[in-house]
């Protein structure tokens, strides 16, 4: 398809289409189904408009529109989309892929096929009549990557073999003054151009001794592919980095290069930018989504990107890059660079199901292209692969950034929206009546489970996923403040039909977050009624309207909050510290790469003073980078020093003022062996069981296995106590102890 | 040391991100903004309790809580939404904020794009004298001549200023363009980086030759002998 420049800003469109911000039942101008299944529909509307809208007023509207992080539908998969590409043709290389240290000769050959063997140096794929005809070993003294193919007699070309080769000691001075390195292009369309390692940072008695380490501390992904695909001013996807969907996909290879020793990979995918608001072209560095499909590959990515406890196999993952705060996009002095996957952590911490991540350091053609992190995507082969079935079996549901005015609305990227519109309808109900909130449930109005029923929510998912929302002070999600707080964003829910398991949320793009230490995002916020505009937070203001979600929720808090729990000061200051120690090194390379970045970005101040200037190669005044030592280390410490240690505190209030808090204490164990559990005393009873049930029963009444505690009480070994203060006809938060404790 | 280049802005698209801009510095409401002024947590909880700990023990009990929780539901819920951090500029909303509420509801939202969007699409065509397809800082100065004698009507004038360069960036509102988000400054006329880069790109493939890079920097040597290629130190 022909890029159209009308719709070159995906924001712009979405906001054209759905209804404005503060009118959420007015009927969007295009229809969700539309907009969720077809691009060329979703196409011809807009052009309709855009016949009567200028762009300019079109992004005029993408302002007032609302948020910063949607992404656009994806179009539907073209016929091909499953179709095989050729097949590697098996040629040998004389040096494996990876880091070097000294100039070699490479040869290439022999192969699997009989036939010519073509190679290209600038990362375009070898065809019959493009690429350069093998016929000695090549000299490979700097960093290359090197393209082979085989092309048979019958003009069959094989599917291009890929090996990157990295000396670190060219990488730190790649352009050195800023100008493309040879053979690049000066322009990127409308994206804004910036090439080079800073040497100031390269040079500078701090970092000169660390520099190449800081290159090898984290794993490297190289992404070759044609620079035209890239740069290109009509198909290159930097170029148009505001297009989306799998017209905008382009084939690329990816290795994974590690220099801890371990095996990487390399498989062909399909390359996209990533991204809502970070794609526009102000920003010079984008993120990417890759895709491993047949017609690139082996169609499957089979490797353990996520460590050993996660998937083996990838139909796509994410590159993602800090961009929100980040010092590649306006040169923000909160470059942080761990925020939004500290919030995936923090979910993961919690046993909850989550989107997995790394940090890695990306090269694409060879040039260095700073600090990223591998992200899962949430979506039904995520559910495949971690709650079994088939891909089919999964509903996801997500924002979409076919929204408008009224900011984004919600689309089923996944299965369908049937599910979700049937929670939303009876989250409507009084849900302070038991049988209306144990329905969304699928239990009876007693409690007790209905086999009958369909479970439509995991309460307990959700109680977390807000929490750590809460916590982190996320301005955008699942609410976006950007939008007035009237609009969904950045969520993801998962849910398998036909299965005793509800809409399970994951924590997306959280890099609106560890900011003001008294953010407060616990709402209520006055949106979501409208199914298509809702949202997990509107879900649990529907549900706290409900005494039993309400002894969960204290329940939760109590769990997260209290010493060992995931969100207690000394918990969360240890996830965060493991996800600094591993960037640690590696910010130098981003210093490097994208501490000088100096503007673009149109939003004024970035959250610190004037920054110093320096005269440049060209003579022209330009800002000192910015470092590890001086900003990176400034805003960590202000996290550790301060958010961290306040935080607790300040959401435990927040939430306490809303009635959430329990102010009866969890009963505390007495220090001893878990054979023989005891309780500090406590003003009020303990009750307790010993076979896993609530001592609570549905209504307060105490259950029928539950017991007051009076003593010492032996716990088997493969028990689970559990147990709860009661004052008067109250109950305080539950505390469960195993025995294997 | 990178260079940051950035191509022509168009202007329409300047417009929109002044907006975005302008409308950031007016709402006053950055998330960086710390929030000032809060007592101390105890005395928060103290006042809390001092309205709905009925029974004085110092504690919520479960009635207590569920009173405080539907006292902020209904207080959070009556709130008016805010604007987010994007809010027109006031001459749209003079214009266009028909009902006079302080918001721009759908069909004024709309009405804006209708409006405005030909409006600047004339703007450009009219004051872009040498159909380089942007505003140059003459033909920007022209038109804010224009709007200030009262000629061009209908046209905020702080779009305008922004085909200069968003405030305090890139050489301020109305100044000389600097194309890749330099810093502020005066750039002689023919220093435009990605005009080096045209000239020195011989073959007209938009990129350069290992050739055509060295004549470059052979040429930005002479110019600016003092300067290049590694500049001096970082700041401590």
């Amino acid at each position: 398809m022909i890029p159209s420049p009308i719709v070159s800003a995906r924001h712009s469109v979405s906001r054209l289409l759905a209804a404005p911000r503060n009118f959420p039942d007015r009927t969007p101008l295009c229809t969700r189904e539309d907009a969720a299944n077809s691009r060329p529909i979703l196409l011809t509307n807009l052009r309709a408009r855009a016949a009567q809208i200028s762009r300019s007023a079109i992004l005029i509207l993408m302002v007032w529109g609302t948020s910063l992080g949607a992404v656009a539908a994806d179009s539907p998969k073209s016929k091909d989309a499953d179709d095989k590409g050729p097949k590697s043709a098996g040629i040998r290389f004389s040096r494996g892929r990876g880091l070097q240290t000294s100039p070699f000769e490479l040869q290439l050959g022999p192969a699997d096929v009989a036939g010519e063997i073509r190679y290209t140096l600038d990362g375009s794929a070898p065809t019959a009549d493009h690429g350069t005809v093998y016929t000695k070993p090549l000299a490979i003294p700097v960093s290359s990557v090197v393209r082979a193919a085989v092309v048979q007699a019958n003009g069959t070309v094989s599917r291009p073999q890929t090996h990157t080769y990295l000396f670190l000691s060219d990488v730190i001075r790649q352009s050195p003054d800023g100008l493309p390195p040879a053979g690049w292009p000066y322009s990127w369309g409308d994206n804004t151009v910036d090439y080079g390692m800073d040497q100031d940072v390269v040079n500078h008695e701090k970092y000169r001794d660390q520099i190449i380490p800081a290159l090898q501390s984290l794993p490297i992904y190289s992404i070759v592919m044609d620079l035209d695909d890239l740069f290109g001013g009509t198909r290159g996807i930097y170029a148009n980095s505001g297009q989306s969907g799998r017209d905008w996909e382009r084939p690329a290879s990816l290795e994974l290069i590690r220099s801890d020793g371990k095996k990487g990979f390399q498989e062909d995918c399909g390359v996209r930018i990533r991204g809502g608001f970070s794609s526009n072209p102000f920003n010079p560095k984008h993120a990417f989504r890759l895709f491993f499909r047949k017609e690139y590959g082996s169609g499957k990515l089979k490797y353990p990107v996520f460590g050993p406890d996660a998937a083996t196999e990838f139909d796509s993952f994410d590159l993602r890059c800090p961009q929100n705060y980040s010092w590649s996009l306006g040169g923000d002095v909160r470059g942080l660079f761990v925020r939004d996957q500290y919030s995936r952590d923090l979910q993961n911490a919690m046993g909850q199901p989550a989107a997995r991540g790394d940090f890695c350091h990306l090269f694409i053609n060879g040039q260095y292209w700073g600090l990223y992190d591998t992200c899962e995507r949430p979506e039904a082969s995520y559910g495949a692969s971690y709650f079994g079935g088939k891909t089919d079996d999964y509903d996801v549901i997500k924002t979409s950034g076919v929204g408008g005015g009224g900011g984004f609305i919600i689309e089923a990227t996944d299965g369908t929206m049937d599910a979700w519109h049937r929670l939303h309808a009876a989250a409507k109900a009084d849900l302070s009546r038991n049988d209306a909130y144990f329905k969304l449930l699928g239990r009876k109005p007693d409690g007790s489970p209905d086999p009958s029923g369909e479970v439509l929510l995991d309460p307990t998912n959700l109680v977390d996923y807000l929490l750590i929302i809460w916590y982190g002070g996320n301005l955008d999600a699942p609410v976006t403040r950007f939008g007035g707080n009237r609009a969904p964003n950045n969520w993801h829910a998962i849910r398998k039909r036909n299965s005793r398991d509800g809409f399970k949320f994951f924590v997306w793009d959280a890099e609106h977050t560890l900011l003001d230490v008294e953010e407060d995002r616990t709402g209520p916020f006055p949106s979501g009624d409208a199914a298509e505009s809702s949202h997990p937070q509107w879900l649990f203001q529907r549900c706290v309207q409900n005494a039993e979600f309400r002894i969960l929720v204290a329940d939760r808090i109590a769990k997260h909050f209290s010493p060992g729990g995931v969100l207690h000061p000394e918990s969360a200051q240890a996830l965060f510290r493991k996800r600094i120690a591993e960037i640690e090194q590696a910010v130098i390379g981003e210093s490097a790469r994208w501490g000088d970045t100096a503007g673009g970005f149109p939003f004024g101040p970035t959250g610190g003073p004037e920054r110093p200037m320096r005269i440049g190669p060209d003579g022209q005044p330009r800002p000192y980078p910015r470092t590890r030592d001086v900003e990176w280390r400034a805003e960590v410490r202000r996290i550790v020093d301060d958010y961290l240690p306040k935080r607790a505190d300040i959401v435990l209030f927040q939430m306490w003022r809303q009635g959430f808090v329990s102010d009866l204490p969890v009963p505390r164990l007495k220090p001893g062996n878990n054979a023989v559990l005891a309780f500090e005393p406590a003003q009020g009873e303990i009750w307790y069981t010993l076979d896993g049930e609530d001592p609570r029963q549905i209504g307060g009444k105490p259950s029928p296995s539950a017991k007051p505690f009076s003593a010492e009480v032996p716990l088997p070994a493969k028990a689970t106590m559990t147990a709860r203060l009661r004052v008067k006809d109250e109950w305080g938060p539950c505390v469960r102890v195993s025995g294997a404790r | 040391m990178s260079l940051i280049l950035k191509r022509h802005t168009e202007f329409t698209t300047a417009i929109s991100v002044l907006t975005c801009f302008l409308a950031h510095s007016a709402s006053g409401q950055f998330p960086d903004a710390p929030r000032e002024n809060l007592p101390p947590l105890p005395e928060r909880r103290a006042a809390v309790l001092k309205e709905f700990d009925k029974d004085g023990d110092s504690r919520l009990n479960a009635a207590e809580r569920e009173a405080a929780r539907k006292a902020w539901e209904n207080k959070k819920m009556s709130e008016r939404g805010d604007q987010g951090f994007f809010r027109p500029p006031p001459e749209i909303m003079e214009e266009f904020d028909t009902n006079k509420d302080g918001e721009l509801d759908p069909d004024e939202s709309r009405r804006v794009g209708e409006v405005l969007g030909p409006r600047m699409q004339k703007v450009q065509s009219d004051y872009d004298k040498n159909t380089n397809g942007r505003l140059d800082p003459d033909e920007i100065a022209a038109a804010l001549k224009d709007i200030d004698d009262g000629k061009l009507k209908g046209v905020p004038r702080m779009f305008i200023q922004f085909a200069g360069g968003p405030p305090g960036r890139r050489g301020g509102p109305g100044g000389p363009r600097r194309f890749g988000g330099g810093p502020p400054g005066p750039q002689a006329p023919g220093e435009d980086t990605e005009d080096q880069l045209r000239q020195a790109d011989l073959d007209r493939n938009g990129r350069l030759s290992a050739e055509e890079l060295a004549t470059l920097r052979s040429q930005r040597a002479k110019r600016s002998p003092g300067s290049a290629p590694v500049p001096a130190a970082p700041r401590p």
